[in-house]
């Protein structure tokens, strides 16, 4: 089995920077990285961490009206996805893909995460799954 | 009934979308996203399962019918 590290919850929002705002205000939140454009994921994204929290929040937000988030997010947005960090990204794919997962998109690079590769799976519930190779101590 | 049109409507959130002419090119809203959640849906109205190679190679309404291998009222 391969070894999971919980790295974040993505939230799907409709503006980044106005949820950012309600989260570091209301909530206590603590920004911990700019505000990314990955024009692959066709998203903005934004990562928050609540103070002494290692498992950080994503804010995502559509690049556009052609983005392929701009449909979830007419159904309400919310939270959106759970993604691990792991240590070899095929092996997880296979992993999850022997119990129940199907492959949405393979390894991509992704612009928050400095070119490591993120992977997509659901299953049968619809869970949303996020891979991204895991990164070194100061990485996101 | 359609059980298949049944699916897509229900995955489109379009409640009156015809189905028969759709393929994955011509269809925008069928992205990769929609289709993992369209043959997740149809293995369960249809009690089949798909293999992986399967799932990744069916692009089109008519490919899907001849893999669910139901010819009339699909």
């Amino acid at each position: 089995m391969p070894t999971l590290r919980t790295h974040h919850v993505g939230v799907l929002v409709k503006d980044v920077p106005k949820a950012l705002k309600s989260y570091t205000n209301d909530l206590g939140y603590e920004v911990r990285s700019a505000l990314f454009h990955d024009p692959i994921q066709t998203a903005f994204v934004q990562f928050l961490a609540l103070p002494g929290d290692s498992v950080l929040l994503e804010l995502v937000a559509p690049d556009g009206p052609e983005s392929r988030l701009t449909n979830g997010l007419k159904k309400g947005g919310g939270i959106n996805h759970i993604c691990y960090a792991v240590p070899a990204i095929e092996e997880a794919i296979l992993h999850f893909g022997d119990h129940g997962f199907m492959s949405i998109h393979p390894p991509q690079p992704a612009v928050a995460f400095n070119g490591r590769r993120i992977a997509w799976l659901m299953n049968r519930d619809h869970l949303l799954v996020e891979l991204v190779e895991q990164g070194g101590t100061n990485d996101l | 009934m359609d059980k298949l049109a049944v699916v897509f409507r229900d995955v489109f959130d379009l409640p009156n979308l015809e189905i028969d002419d759709l393929t994955r090119d011509n269809f925008a809203l069928w992205d990769s996203l929609a289709h993992v959640k369209l043959i997740i849906e149809i293995e369960e109205a249809f009690n089949v399962k798909f293999t992986i190679d399967q799932v990744a190679d069916t692009r089109s309404v008519e490919e899907l019918r001849k893999l669910i291998g139901e010819k009339d009222g699909v």
